[in-house]
C-alpha cells in the first residue's frame, strides 16, 4: 500500500516552506501548491492521505474548495488551518466533515495528531470502497436472471418464502430455489441476511 | 439642502402692478375713443369748410364780376351809339347829356369819357362837390386849348363852373386810349389809382371806329375797385378767415382791409401795394409761392401753414374776363375745427383724470384682496424661520392658498424627514466605518502577524527535529529552542486576543426597501460625484425589499461608489459615470456598480486586506465590504466580463414587502 501524503494548500509562500520542511523532517511525505486550482488539476483518488488547507485562499477558498470537492465525489479529510479563526467558518467547516479546524499559529503536536487523525479516516475509507467495489465484482458474474432474484430479495426482506418470490417475477418456485443456490454460491456468501449485507454496502 | 431664492429683478407689488394696468387700460380705451371721434368730425367738418370756402370763393368771382360787367357793357353800349351816329362825335352837349344818364345808372363806375384823335376829350364823373356830378371838355379849335369844367345836380342843373387853362391832360397819351387804339377792340387796363378821386380803379376802353373815316377816338369806363374790397371785407368766410384778389403782377386789387391796398410812392402819386410788400402776414404765407407773371398761378385747393396754424387755402383764377385775376380765398383750420381740438384737449385730460382715479380705485381693490394674502405670506415667513408652529390656525384667507399652504406644509414636513433619515444614515455611516475599519484593522493585523508566527513554530519545530537527526541535541539548545516555540506561540496568543477584538457584530437586521437606501445614498454622494464632473444614474427596480443591516450594507453601496468615482479622477477618465442597477432575481437583489473607468489594474488582488491601488487608501475598504456582505448571506465580486470599465457586483437577500408599510 502507497504511504499517505500531506497534501499542503496556503497562498503564504513563507508558511508553504517551513511547514513542508518541519513535516518532512517528522517523517511525513508532503506536496504543497499555492491555489486550489492547482491542487485539483493534479488530484488522483488514488493518492491516499490528507489535506492541510488554508481557510483564507485567493479565489476559491477553503470552505469553497471543500464544497466543491464533496460535490464531485472528492474523498479525502481536510484539516483547516486559518490567520482568521472566526466562530463561523469553523462551524461550517466541521459540519462539512472537516477533520478539524487549527488557528495558525497552532502547536506542531495538534496538527501532527491532526493528521494522523486524518490519515486513519483515510485508510478507513478507502478499505470501505474497496471492499464495496469487491463486492461489486462478485454482483457482476451473476446471470441477468439471477441479478434479477437477487434484486428482489435484497429490495424485499421480509419475502423469504421461494413461492412468494416466484409470483412475484412469474417463475416457478423450484426455479427461484435453483437461482438462490447460484446465487449465494457466486457471491461467497452463506446466507440471504447476509445478501441483505452486501446489498447495503453497494448502496443499491 | 440648501434653498436658494432667485433674485431676478424688481419684483413689483401686486397692487402696484393693478392700478398700473387699471389705469393705463383706462386711459387708452378713452384715448382710443377721443381720437376715432376726433379724427372722424375733423375730417366732416373740415369737408364742410372746403365746401363753405368754395362757395365764398364763387361768391367773390362772381361778384367782381358782376361788378365788372356793368361798366363793360356801359362801354359797348356807348360804342354802338356813337357808332350809330345817333350821339355825334363832335356833338359834345349830347355827348356829356348821354354820358350823364349811363353814369347816373350804374353806382360802380366812377366816370365815362370820350377823347378823339384830335385830342379834344369829354369826361362826366362823379363829384364830391360842389355837385354830385363834373363835367371836364378839353377842346382844340385852330390850335388853341381850352379846359373847362361844369358841376351839375342830379337833375343836370348847373352848379358851378370853372376853367383852367394850365391843364395838361391829354387823353391820347393815356395808355388806355394808346391800347384800345392799337388793338382796335375792348380792352381793360391795368389797374391804377384814379388820379381823380384817387381810388383804386381800372378802365375799360372801347375805339370808336368809322367804316369809311377809321379810327375816330376812344370811349372810356371807370370803374373804382374799391368796392370789391369792402364786399371782400364782408364776405365773412370765417371767424378770421380772408379773400384777397391779386393781380398777375403781384398787385393787391382787392383786401378786406381797402387801407391796404394803396401805398404813397416817393412822387407823391399813389399805387397798389405788392403782395409780397402788404402789412399782412397770413396773405404773405399765402401767396409764398406766388410767381410774378405767371399766367396761371394757382389751381385750387392750396392749403398752407403759417406760425404753425394750418390754413386752408383756394385759389381761383377769375374766369369769363378776360382779367389776369385771382381770388383767394384762406381761413385757418382752428376757425372750424378748433372747438373740436380744444374738446380734443378737454377729453384727454378727462381720460387722465379718470384714469388716476382708476388706479386709486385699482390700488384700493388690490389692497383689499391682496390683505389676506399678505397676511399668509407673514405667517409662511414665520413658520419658516420656525417663530410659528405650521400647526397654528391660518389666517382667513382664499380657499386656493389654503389648499396650497396644506400641500407645501405637508412638502416641508416630508422633506424635513427624509433629510432627517439621510442625516442619520451618515452619521450612523461615519460610527460604523470608524468601528469597521478599527475592527478590520485588527482583524487584518493578526492574520498577517499570524503567517510569520506560524512559520517561525515551523521552523522551531524543523530545528528540533534537525538537532535530534543528528545527534547533536543538548539540553541547552532544546531549551532555547522550546522557548523560542513557546515564545512564538505567546505571540499567537496575543494575536488571537487581537482577533477576539473584532466584533463580528451584524448590527440590526430588518427589512428596508433598498431604493430608499439607493435615493439616500444618491444624495450623500451627489455633491462629491458633482464636484468631480461623475454622472451617478440610478436604475432602480421595482419595490425591491431586501433584508439586512440599512447602515451597513449602506456603507457597501457607498464604498463602491466612492471607489469608482476615485478611480475614474486619478485615470483622468473622459467621460465619468457611475451606474448602479438594480435587478430582482431569485430570492436575492442584484445590485451592479459600473463606472466608464480605467477598469482594475493587472495584479491587485481585489478583496486582500492592506492592497491598494489608491494613494493613501488602507486596502481595507473592499475586504469589510466583502464581510458585510457575507455576513448578510449575499455574495460581493468582480464582474471580469466588462472590459474597458469596472462593475462590481453584490447580493443580498430578498424579503417579503411589510404589510404595514407603504410601497
Amino acid at each position: 500500500m502507497t504511504t499517505p501524503t500531506v497534501f499542503l494548500i496556503d497562498d503564504e509562500a513563507e508558511v508553504r516552506t517551513t511547514l513542508s520542511r518541519a513535516l518532512r523532517k517528522r517523517g511525513f511525505s508532503v506536496e504543497a501548491f499555492d491555489t486550489a486550482k492547482s491542487y485539483l488539476e493534479q488530484y488522483d483518488a488514488n493518492r491516499p492521505g490528507c489535506l492541510v488547507l488554508d481557510y483564507g485562499l485567493p479565489e476559491t477558498n477553503g470552505l469553497e474548495l471543500q464544497t466543491l470537492m464533496l460535490e464531485k465525489g472528492f474523498v479525502i479529510p481536510i484539516v483547516f488551518i486559518s490567520g482568521h479563526g472566526g466562530v463561523p467558518e469553523t462551524v461550517q467547516a466541521m459540519k462539512a466533515g472537516a477533520v478539524d479546524f487549527l488557528e495558525k499559529p497552532f502547536r506542531q503536536n495538534d496538527l501532527v495528531a491532526c493528521i494522523e487523525a486524518a490519515f486513519e479516516r483515510d485508510h478507513q475509507t478507502r478499505q470501505k470502497i474497496s471492499e464495496n467495489s469487491d463486492a461489486l465484482t462478485r454482483f457482476q458474474r451473476l446471470t441477468t436472471r439471477e441479478k434479477e432474484v437477487a434484486t428482489f430479495i435484497m429490495k424485499h426482506p421480509s419475502t423469504t418464502s421461494s413461492k412468494e418470490i416466484g409470483r412475484a417475477l412469474d417463475i416457478s418456485p423450484r426455479t427461484v430455489d435453483h437461482h438462490r443456490a447460484r446465487i449465494l454460491e457466486k457471491l461467497e456468501i452463506g446466507s440471504v441476511v447476509e445478501l441483505v449485507e452486501l446489498a447495503q454496502k453497494m448502496q443499491l | 439642502m440648501v434653498y436658494r431664492f432667485r433674485k431676478d429683478g424688481i419684483r413689483l407689488s401686486l397692487g402696484f402692478v393693478l392700478a398700473i394696468s387699471l389705469a393705463g387700460l383706462q386711459f387708452i380705451a378713452i384715448l382710443f375713443v377721443v381720437t376715432t371721434s376726433y379724427l372722424s368730425s375733423e375730417r366732416a367738418i373740415l369737408e364742410h369748410a372746403r365746401g363753405l370756402m368754395e362757395r365764398a370763393g364763387a361768391n367773390a368771382v362772381d361778384h367782381t364780376k358782376r361788378f365788372l360787367e356793368p361798366a363793360s357793357e356801359m362801354a359797348e353800349q356807348a360804342q354802338r351809339v356813337l357808332n350809330s351816329g345817333l350821339v355825334g362825335t363832335t356833338d359834345r352837349e349830347t355827348m356829356e347829356r348821354y354820358f350823364f344818364e349811363l353814369l347816373q345808372t350804374e353806382s360802380n363806375v366812377a366816370g365815362i369819357n370820350y377823347g378823339d384823335e384830335q385830342g379834344n376829350f369829354v369826361y362826366v364823373m362823379k363829384s364830391d362837390g360842389p355837385g354830385p356830378f363834373r363835367t371836364k371838355f378839353i377842346t382844340i379849335e385852330d390850335g388853341v386849348r381850352k379846359t373847362d369844367f361844369i358841376w351839375r345836380s342830379e337833375n343836370y342843373e348847373v352848379i358851378a363852373r370853372d376853367n383852367d387853362p394850365l391843364d395838361p391832360y391829354d387823353a391820347r397819351t393815356r395808355p388806355w386810349y394808346i391800347k384800345a387804339s392799337n388793338l382796335d377792340s375792348r380792352i381793360w387796363t391795368n389797374p391804377y389809382i384814379f388820379f381823380t378821386s384817387q381810388q383804386p380803379g381800372i378802365t375799360v376802353a372801347t375805339p370808336i371806329v368809322f367804316p369809311q373815316e377809321g379810327l375816330q377816338g376812344v370811349v372810356g369806363v371807370d370803374i373804382e375797385i374799391s368796392d370789391i374790397s369792402n364786399f371782400l371785407s364782408e364776405l365773412r368766410v370765417s371767424e378770421t378767415g380772408a379773400a384777397v384778389i391779386l393781380h398777375q403782377d403781384g398787385s393787391v386789387l382787392a383786401h378786406p382791409d381797402p387801407n391796404q391796398i394803396k401805398v404813397l410812392n416817393e412822387d407823391g402819386t399813389l399805387s397798389f401795394a405788392n403782395i409780397k410788400d402788404i402789412d399782412d402776414p397770413v396773405s404773405r404765407a399765402a401767396f409764398a409761392n406766388f410767381e410774378e407773371g405767371a399766367a396761371s398761378n394757382f389751381g385750387l385747393p392750396s392749403n398752407f401753414s403759417f406760425r404753425r396754424n394750418n390754413y386752408l387755402g383756394l385759389f381761383e383764377p377769375l374766369e369769363g374776363v378776360e382779367l389776369p385775376w385771382t381770388v383767394a380765398v384762406y381761413a385757418p383750420e382752428n376757425d372750424f375745427i378748433g372747438e373740436i381740438k380744444r374738446n380734443r384737449a378737454r377729453n384727454i385730460w378727462i381720460a387722465a383724470g379718470i384714469s388716476i382715479l382708476t388706479a386709486f380705485v385699482g390700488l384700493s381693490i388690490a389692497e383689499w384682496i391682496l390683505r389676506p394674502v399678505r397676511a399668509f405670506a407673514v405667517r409662511t415667513a414665520l413658520v419658516s424661520q420656525g417663530e410659528v408652529s405650521a400647526k397654528a390656525p391660518l389666517p382667513k384667507t382664499y380657499n386656493e392658498l389654503s389648499k396650497a399652504n396644506k400641500t407645501l406644509i405637508n412638502e416641508i414636513a416630508q422633506r424635513r424627514k427624509s433629510e432627517a433619515k439621510v442625516h442619520e444614515l451618515s452619521r450612523d455611516l461615519a460610527h460604523f466605518s470608524r468601528v469597521n475599519v478599527m475592527g478590520q484593522m485588527a482583524s487584518g493585523l493578526a492574520h498577517e502577524l499570524s503567517q510569520p508566527l506560524t512559520a517561525i513554530t515551523q521552523n522551531v519545530d524543523a530545528a528540533i527535529s534537525t538537532a535530534k537527526e543528528h545527534g547533536a541535541a543538548n539540553d541547552e539548545l532544546m531549551s532555547i529552542l522550546t522557548e523560542l516555540d513557546e515564545q512564538a506561540h505567546q505571540g499567537g496568543d496575543i494575536v488571537r486576543a487581537l482577533r477576539g477584538f473584532v466584533r463580528k457584530d451584524r448590527g440590526r437586521v430588518s427589512s428596508f426597501n433598498f431604493n430608499e437606501l439607493l435615493d439616500q445614498a444618491n444624495r450623500l454622494m451627489r455633491h462629491e460625484a458633482e464636484e468631480l464632473q461623475v454622472a451617478l444614474i440610478y436604475e432602480p427596480a421595482e419595490n425591491p425589499w431586501v433584508k439586512g443591516n440599512r447602515v451597513q450594507i449602506a456603507q457597501v453601496l457607498i464604498n463602491l461608489i466612492r471607489n469608482a468615482i476615485e478611480a475614474m479622477e486619478a485615470a483622468n477618465s473622459k467621460d465619468r459615470k457611475v451606474i448602479i442597477e438594480t435587478q430582482t432575481e431569485e430570492k436575492v437583489l442584484l445590485v451592479k456598480v459600473k463606472d466608464t473607468g480605467p477598469g482594475v489594474l493587472k495584479g491587485v488582488r481585489l478583496f486582500k486586506q492592506f492592497q491598494t491601488s489608491k494613494e493613501g487608501g488602507m486596502g481595507l475598504g473592499l475586504s469589510i465590504s466583502r464581510n458585510i456582505i457575507e455576513s448578510f448571506g449575499g455574495r460581493l465580486w468582480h464582474d471580469h466580463q466588462t472590459s474597458g470599465q469596472t462593475t462590481f457586483c453584490f447580493t443580498i437577500p430578498t424579503a417579503q414587502k411589510p404589510k404595514a408599510s407603504r410601497a
